[in-house]
């Protein structure tokens, strides 16, 4: 137990096995890990990496019928959790350990007041009056930039937002003052500006108190912005470690090289990423030598060993690779050669928005007139050209998703026109709208949940096929074949269940059902979202292939800048159901003209910067039931002046297509990011 | 939304459903065939009788004004008078409904005493040996024909051991309570009775336990997997990691989520332990309003029925307000959307 004496946390050579029906999954082989006081850690790994599993046996959360350890040692301020019993470790939970998760909408009990959840760990630790534990409840509420802390102590969980609950969450993990905090993916819930917010929080509240941090996440960026010393994990192990800007500058393992080469924000805009082949391997069986020789580019016959954790630079930056330190870094991005995308957009509008409004009732009086009205799209103004992609960019709530919806026939807008080819879609009968809506398709988030478990692959690719009245399987089989093999599957497998695919291959297939019918426009919300960044490479570059080969046009909806940079022609902002900025990628992202994009900008994580994310002031969005006056971004507004209070209408901005909802959009000063 | 206003606007629905329920059997008590004036007079009575009788119940008034009247008397509490027994229904009602809510609250309390703590126990102690004790008791529950399982209570602990009575409210020798509630043990313990308060206790335990034991079964099954779900949940986890004891995280902070599913099971619990009562009562000779509605619906006793219909959806109405109550007390969400 001696390992780092210095050490608040010392892990050292830990294993740990989950017994399944199946035998036994290796999750953790031989982790090493510190955490020393006062410093913040990263802990970064993509899923199944091992990193959450580790997290939660630094204070033994892991229920113990589930995990069975195996080797190695775990210790905590001189404790050896492995061997110390349940009592004595819930007096070391929340004390001297505390952790958060990711998320925080579920993280709260939904039927007790937040005051007394957070009372009740501070009086479970110390003795001391109902009084005094509010009353320190309600300072730490203060300090965690909670408005009205009195109010909120008495608010249930569901009357908060996610990202007060957040706050709510990290408030009461600060509560006794621990020596480390534990951060499992806290922010990854979250949009980007109240991630800014929560991690700004982190990091200041960890200084302040001296609380050291292990921060799970598999955002590199994130850790680039807040880790003085980050671990990189695969398969259950470590493979590198090293102080951040070092680790990221000048990776040693090829897994983490590649990593960041598949990441979007540092290739030039619609290449083809550099994505890493195949997959994790499955844990079942024990992997000697190194876990990534069979993804890796630099395999040979000794990779077979086990390599040793050896640091062959800086004292510090280690690596478990036989030839750590000399194999180069991956070249620099942004300097491959660009070449003409094949697919060129046209500008003839294939679907056309014109004052389109959406409102949905909330809540119905008793003679069924709804008592008020949540606004979802307020008067968009949008064309769609054929063969390009359109970004659309901006947080929960702003009416992404109901844009598509109006866009794919699903919704009727309230009021405004939708034209598709030239044809309003509200002068179309019910027979028409469903043969129209052919050339609309979708492709959602999680491919976990959008796909039938029960239906074999074939049947959920060609189900649209069926649905339009093909009934021959062996017409529908053959179809299913030409599409696997269009979106880089096997077409053998297509008598598989989805839950014999990895998550990417799930994408792949929802992405080939949505091409079973040749639409016109795919929808694609979120389709990376749910995916590692090195499958996100996968899935994008096959996005960008299709639509070259077979002319399709997208719109592409996420919070995610750095993809949407990437794969977009044009991007529209949208904010509280308004388009407020629109043009071209590089126009609207590299170089924003709304004050509104460019806080939603500068609050995303830069893995090149040295700058650390400016935080917006924690503000939560305003209703889109009562609609503020004017400029809907006002109130957070820092370019707030004369005229805001008048309704903003989207005007080009120099002479270019360039448009922007802001009447200083000349007045704003250039736009400086690195 | 408050309590109050949700308790306002269900008694405004009552009157609705109050309206409803007496047009329904009021329509149907006139449709069936069969004369109750004719039957009231006797098979040997002359038309001449048959048709004074007819004047005398109103029955020669069209519908609309028999409902009228009818109505306007339920709305002082009286149902008219039951052509079986020739009292007042009111006064039959007021007898033997209290028995049959006393039996059936027992049944519920003891249902409910017994599987909340026993369907934790199985949730946390899943796959061990007392979570396959409690699913052997839930499924025996389940499928146990109530007569059955009364008839074997008796049999064991009357018959064979003779330490628990098996008929009746009260042992021979003792007078009921003075009546105040109409439920012989809250009236007797209110009055201080304490020979009737043993004797209506120990008269409860079989019937209660015969009538209980089905939805005892139903609520640990239904509590264990609501307890399973909410110990998944992220909240669990938050509250683990924050150091409470296990105590307080499974009590203080799963088993009220788990709750809030059960309620409504729970609550059409006591809508089936009334008709079940009707069985329950007939083996325990338990004068209740089970083996009273048996009885005036074979002689077509048209007054009873529609009495008892009146009171009965009066009573479901209401433990429906409560069960929501209690849903609103359990789950604040609910206070804030309904």
């Amino acid at each position: 137990m001696q390992a780092g004496t210095d050490s608040i946390v010392s892990v050292d050579d830990l294993s740990l096995v989950f017994p399944t029906y199946h035998g036994d999954v290796r999750a953790l082989s031989g982790v090493t890990l510190d955490v020393r006081p006062g410093e913040i850690v990263g802990l970064v790994g993509e899923s199944g990496s091992g990193k959450s599993v580790t997290a939660m046996s630094v204070i033994r959360l892991l229920p113990p019928g589930m995990a069975r350890f195996t080797g190695g040692s775990l210790s905590l301020l001189g404790h050896d959790m492995l061997a110390i019993g349940e009592r004595a470790l819930e007096d070391i939970r929340g004390k001297d350990a505390s952790m958060i998760f990711q998320e925080p909408m579920s993280a709260l009990n939904p039927t007790i007041r937040i005051g007394k959840q957070i009372v009740q760990v501070i009086r479970q630790h110390e003795a001391i009056s109902e009084a005094e534990a509010k009353k320190r409840a309600a300072a730490l509420l203060g300090e965690m930039q909670v408005p009205d802390a009195a109010r909120v102590m008495r608010n249930y969980p569901f009357e908060l937002s996610g990202g007060m609950r957040q706050r709510v969450l990290i408030a009461m993990a600060f509560s006794c003052n621990p020596s480390v905090l534990i951060c499992d993916e806290p922010t990854t819930a979250l949009d980007v500006t109240v991630q800014a917010q929560v991690l700004a929080l982190i990091r200041e509240r960890a200084r302040a108190r001296g609380t050291a941090v292990l921060f799970i996440t598999h955002d590199l960026a994130v850790v680039r912005q807040l880790c003085d010393r980050v671990y990189v994990m695969y398969a259950g192990r470590m493979v590198e470690e090293g102080r951040t800007a070092d680790l990221l500058a000048h990776p040693l393992h090829p897994y983490t090289q590649a990593l960041l080469r598949s990441l979007p924000e540092l290739a030039e805009p619609k290449q083809p990423l550099a994505a890493i082949p195949g997959t994790v391997p499955a844990l079942l069986t024990e992997i000697k030598g190194c876990a990534f020789r069979w993804r890796c580019a630099h395999a040979v016959a000794r990779c077979t060993e086990t390599p040793p954790f050896v640091s062959p630079g800086e004292a510090g930056h280690r690596a478990a690779c036989w030839f750590a330190g000399e194999i180069a870094p991956p070249t620099p991005a942004r300097s491959m050669p660009a070449s003409v995308a094949a697919g060129e957009a046209t500008s003839e509008a294939l679907v056309r928005l014109e004052g389109v409004e959406v409102g949905f009732p909330l809540g119905r009086s008793w003679l069924g007139r709804p008592k008020a009205m949540v606004h979802a799209l307020n008067g968009v103004d949008l064309e769609i050209r054929a063969g390009e992609t359109l970004g659309i960019v901006g947080e929960s709530g702003c009416g992404k998703s109901t844009l598509a919806e109006v866009v794919m026939a699903l919704q009727k807008p309230s009021a405004g026109r939708i034209t598709f080819d030239g044809v309003d879609l509200a002068s179309l009968d019910t027979a028409a709208l469903r043969t129209v809506r052919r050339n609309f398709q979708v492709v959602f988030q999680d491919p976990q949940s959008s796909l039938d478990p029960r239906m074999p692959v074939w049947r959920l690719i060609t189900e649209p096929l069926y649905v339009a009245g093909e009934r021959s399987s062996r017409k529908l089989k053959a179809r299913a074949e030409e599409l696997m093999r269009q979106v880089g599957l096997r077409a053998d497998q297509i008598g598989r269940y989805p839950h014999e695919f990895s998550g990417g291959q799930r994408q792949r297939i929802a992405i080939a059902r949505a091409l079973a019918l040749h639409p016109k426009l795919v929808v694609l919300d979120e389709p990376t979202s749910a995916l590692d960044v090195s499958v996100q490479a996968q899935v994008l570059n096959i996005l960008m292939e299709l639509q070259a080969s077979l002319g399709l046009t997208y719109l592409f909806i996420s919070h995610n800048v750095a993809v949407v940079r990437h794969i977009a022609d044009r991007v529209a902002v949208m904010y509280l159901g308004q388009v407020v900025e629109l043009g071209t990628a590089a126009e609207v992202l590299d170089n924003p003209r709304h004050p509104y994009t460019r806080t939603l900008i500068g609050a995303v994580p830069k893995l090149s910067a040295d700058t650390e994310i400016a935080a917006p002031a924690a503000v939560d969005l305003p209703s889109n039931v009562n609609l503020p006056e004017g400029c809907f971004f006002r109130e957070r507004c820092a370019f707030k002046a004369a005229g805001c209070e008048k309704p903003q209408a989207l005007a080009p901005w120099q002479e270019s297509g360039h448009q922007v909802r802001c009447h200083r959009a000349a007045e704003l000063p250039g736009w400086a990011q690195a | 939304m408050s309590f109050l206003s949700i308790i306002r606007r269900r008694l405004i629905f009552l009157v609705f459903v109050v309206f409803g329920v007496t047009v329904v059997t009021f329509v149907i008590s006139h449709m069936i065939p069969g004369d109750p004036a004719r039957m009231m007079a006797g098979d040997r009575a002359t038309n001449e009788i048959v048709e004074n009788m007819r004047r005398q119940l109103g029955l020669d008034q069209p519908l609309w004004r028999q409902y009228v009247t009818y109505i306007g008397q339920v709305a002082q509490g009286d149902f008219g008078i039951s052509i079986r027994t020739q009292r007042p229904v009111i006064d039959d009602i007021k007898r033997f409904f209290p028995a049959t809510i006393e039996l059936a609250l027992a049944a519920l309390i003891f249902a409910v005493a017994v599987g909340i703590p026993l369907g934790v126990l199985s949730a946390v102690a899943k796959d061990r040996w007392i979570d396959q004790i409690s699913r052997t008791i839930s499924v025996t529950g389940i499928s146990t024909p109530a007569f059955w399982l009364g008839l074997l209570l008796i049999y064991l602990f009357y018959g064979r051991l003779g330490i628990l009575p098996g008929s009746g409210r009260l042992a021979s020798g003792i007078a009921p309570p003075t009546t105040i509630t109409g439920f012989y043990t809250v009236d007797s313990l209110l009055t201080f009775n304490w020979p009737a308060l043993r004797s209506s206790l120990i008269h409860l335990i079989l019937p209660a336990l015969t009538l209980g034991f089905v939805h005892l079964g139903i609520v640990t099954r239904q509590i264990r997997s609501a307890m399973l779900e909410v110990l998944q949940e992220d909240y669990v986890r938050t509250a683990r990691a924050s150091g409470l004891p296990r105590r307080t995280v499974l009590f203080g902070h799963a088993l009220r989520n788990a709750l809030i599913p059960s309620v409504t099971m729970i609550g059409l619990a006591f809508g089936d332990l009334l008709y079940g009562a009707v069985l329950t009562e007939t083996v325990f000779a338990w004068p209740g309003m089970g083996n009273y509605v048996v009885q005036s619906i074979t002689a077509l006793d048209f007054p009873a029925i529609m009495g008892f219909t009146v009171v009965a959806s009066t009573a479901y109405v209401l433990l429906n307000l409560s069960v929501d109550l209690v849903y609103m007390w359990l789950d604040p969400q609910i206070r804030e959307v309904s």
